[in-house]
């Protein structure tokens, strides 16, 4: 799978599902979020998101999740 | 008769009933402390069973055996140092697939452990069936089912550790995908002969992730193993197109996915839940606020009302006290030392049991509930603002109670930094201590619109700090990434003793403390210290604060318990109708200084233990020069304006 097409997870809206692509980030933010099962081609759906693009939580791997704002941009998806 | 002993440890995520497990086991025989050097809880416990006594280690709840968290690096430098006979790895059945991915480390780090599927009574409900049978002939390790709010379970669990110490067994080894494998084999072999902590295949696929710790052991006298692992995890990298630390954890995934597929059937297609529903209006992105506003204020004013009313009621009780033990031991300077700190006791006694028991037990009420972590995800946003994350809300909430609860709690952030700016924005947050100055000053003879200024001026403050400080204080800011827990009952057993343990940490933190500083202040008082130091204090509190000379004692008084200085205002001015003596520029100024100047004894004491004695300096003087400034400037604002 190719980075291209690729938007951030923050970009999606509620109740949208996706694929991971790739998660742009550090080794340490990479590997805590890849523990938690955030690796690529892993679905992942939007459950819900604050105002402003906060935080939002999302489902992977039948867990929901909390990710802030910051970490949330670092997660690259393709919408499926 | 020496009873056998056994020592066995709880491993496993927040969030799936291990604390729940671990009071069932243990009920009041535990002792809450912190692993040594760290701030990070240490709760142990013993208990009796079948002719053993079984002494019980509640690791902290952690998702994966990295090193990303101190938490995580204690779990696992524990679980290696064979300290503990067996493990009990709590999961969480209703989510298997991702549970096992702890579980799968546990495996590698080659320990005999019991894996206890707790929440065993939601299956049903959920629509899930589980083979636990098979999931143990996969596994290598006793499994068994567990309900560890009905109790149900855990003596089996017990029994099944008991008698894994005398087979010997080993977990079995399970297998990733053949390139991760291949690579797996090769570290071990050169790894074979080198003494290392960890058992060889837990090494190796630590070096293929990257791990800092191991890379660390092996830097000086093996870099020739450091090299070779560079170059698998760069084949790895080249054949995936991700980092080899990500491959690793995926494989780890995939091989969850794959043993919870073998035991797991789904029955009945899931419809939306309670907890669902419940989320569209606590989790809505408008709605949510109000919601939240409404419970927190539902709690609050629970505290405060039944707090006050409690600590009334107590209250009546000193003057008895103090005359009956004046009456039987006399008046000298002796006894009114041993009074001062019989009533500093009796004090902190009318604080903890009305107001910090009850808030306590309503925040893990809430806390376990669930709901506690919809605040920090409404929150975020917010507290990203001053450089920390949603987490840091439950200090902060708790400080509007006491502060010393407060800071001890900031324990619940991720990293030293974020500790440490938690903390510092805590001790700024008005205690209900302070809140009676307030109500009882300005509330009273200025009006509620004034006390709420105030207030927003002290939230302004701490704005102001946390921008300032994010800034100054060096590393990385920490993302929110937190697992949201569906709701469930709350536990009431659970809360009760946790609230209980809380309680003795407090009256252990700041007993001692606010006892000490009470002789020395009361001792300063008799031998008429007070009054040269307070007009020492004058030009500080008169020329540039505006205040009669007389409020340097209730400033000292009130380094012992902030309410003092409404207390002994009265006493000294003579008069409860402050307005009489005082101005009413003076009346906001010394509410505002009140609120904003050195924290209390005991939250000092508390600074202390988390932070240091450096940190804790630091944040005491920054509070009183920024009482000073900031009340100075307010004083001729106020005069200004009238």
């Amino acid at each position: 799978m190719t980075k291209k097409n690729a938007i951030s997870l923050c970009d999606l809206e509620k109740d949208q599902n996706a694929l991971i692509v790739a998660i742009i980030a550090g080794h340490k933010s990479a590997k805590r979020l890849a523990d938690l099962g955030l690796t690529p081609n892993t679905p992942i759906k939007i459950l819900r998101k604050t105002i402003f693009c906060g935080p939002m939580e999302v489902q992977v791997r039948g867990m929901n999740l909390v990710l802030g704002k910051g970490v949330a941009a670092k997660v690259l998806v393709k919408k499926s | 008769m020496i009873t056998p002993k056994i020592n066995i440890a709880l491993a496993g995520s927040a969030n799936v009933g291990k604390s729940v497990v671990f009071n069932h086991l243990t009920g009041l025989h535990q002792h809450i402390g912190n692993w040594p050097g760290k701030t990070v809880e240490k709760a142990e416990g013993t208990l009796h069973y079948k002719g053993y006594t079984i002494d019980v280690l509640d690791l902290p709840g952690i998702r994966s055996l990295s090193t990303y968290s101190l938490e995580e690096l204690i779990t696992r430098e524990y679980l290696i140092s064979n300290q503990s006979d067996f493990i009990i790895n709590v999961i969480d059945s209703t989510k298997l697939e991702t549970n096992l991915i702890f579980t799968l480390q546990l495996l590698e780090l080659e320990k005999p452990f019991v894996l206890a599927l707790n929440m065993a009574d939601l299956l049903k409900k959920n629509g899930i069936t589980l083979d636990s049978k098979k999931l143990a002939a996969i596994l290598g390790v006793p499994v068994t089912l567990v309900s560890a709010i009905y109790g149900k379970g855990l003596a089996e669990s017990l029994d099944q550790g008991i008698s894994s110490l005398h087979k010997k067994t080993k977990p079995r080894i399970l297998k990733y995908g053949k390139e991760v494998e291949e690579r797996i084999e090769q570290l071990e072999q050169v790894l074979q002969n080198i003494p290392l902590i960890y058992p060889t295949r837990f090494a190796a696929i630590k070096l293929l992730e990257k791990d800092e710790e191991i890379e660390k052991h092996l830097k000086t006298a093996h870099p020739e193993i450091l090299e070779k692992a560079k170059i698998l995890n760069l084949e790895l990298e080249k054949i995936h197109g991700h980092s080899s630390s990500v491959v690793i954890a995926d494989e780890r995934c995939l091989l969850a996915a794959h043993v919870a597929k073998q035991v797991m059937t789904i029955t009945k297609p899931q419809k939306i839940s309670f907890n669902e529903r419940l989320d569209h209006l606590t989790g809505h992105k408008i709605l949510g606020y109000p919601v939240m506003l409404a419970v927190l204020s539902v709690m609050f004013i629970t505290v405060f009302k039944g707090g006050a009313y409690a600590s009334s009621l107590l209250e009546q009780l000193l003057p008895i006290m103090q005359t009956t033990f004046y009456g039987i031991f006399g008046n000298t300077l002796t006894t009114t030392l041993i009074f001062s700190s019989i009533s500093s006791i009796f004090a902190l006694i009318s604080l903890a049991i009305p107001y910090i028991a009850p808030f306590y037990f309503l925040l893990f009420i809430l806390e376990d509930l669930g709901y506690l972590a919809r605040v920090a995800y409404l929150m975020d946003n917010l507290m990203h603002k001053v450089g920390i994350h949603g987490k840091a809300c439950l200090p902060l909430i708790l400080g509007f109670g006491c502060n010393v609860p407060a800071c001890l709690s900031c324990r619940i952030m991720e990293t030293q930094r974020e500790r440490f700016l938690t903390g510092l924005l805590t001790v700024f947050v008005p205690c209900s201590a302070v809140t009676v100055v307030v109500a009882g000053l300005t509330g009273r003879f200025l009006g509620l619109k004034f006390a709420f200024g105030l207030y927003l001026l002290v939230f302004l403050i701490i704005f102001i700090i946390g921008k300032i400080a994010a800034r100054i204080v060096p590393g990385e800011p920490t993302e929110l990434i937190m697992e949201m827990p569906s709701y469930k009952l709350p536990n009431i057993k659970t809360i009760a003793l946790h609230t209980w343990f809380k309680l003795k940490e407090f009256i252990y933190i700041a007993g001692p403390v606010v006892i000490i500083s009470g002789i020395i202040i009361e001792g300063a008082n008799s031998v008429g210290l007070l009054t040269p130091i307070s007009n020492f204090l004058s030009p500080i509190t008169s020329a540039w604060l505006g205040l009669p000379p007389a409020t340097g004692i209730l400033l000292i008084l009130g380094i012992l318990r902030k309410e003092l200085i409404l207390v002994m205002l009265a006493s000294i001015l003579g008069t409860e109708n402050f307005a009489a003596v005082l101005t009413n520029a003076q009346i906001l100024v010394l509410s505002l200084v009140s609120m904003l100047y050195i924290p209390c004894s005991a939250t000092i004491a508390a600074l202390y233990k988390e932070f240091g004695w450096k940190k804790a300096l630091l944040i005491t003087v920054l509070k009183i020069s920024l009482a000073i400034i900031v009340g100075g400037l307010v004083f001729r604002a106020f005069n200004f304006l009238q």
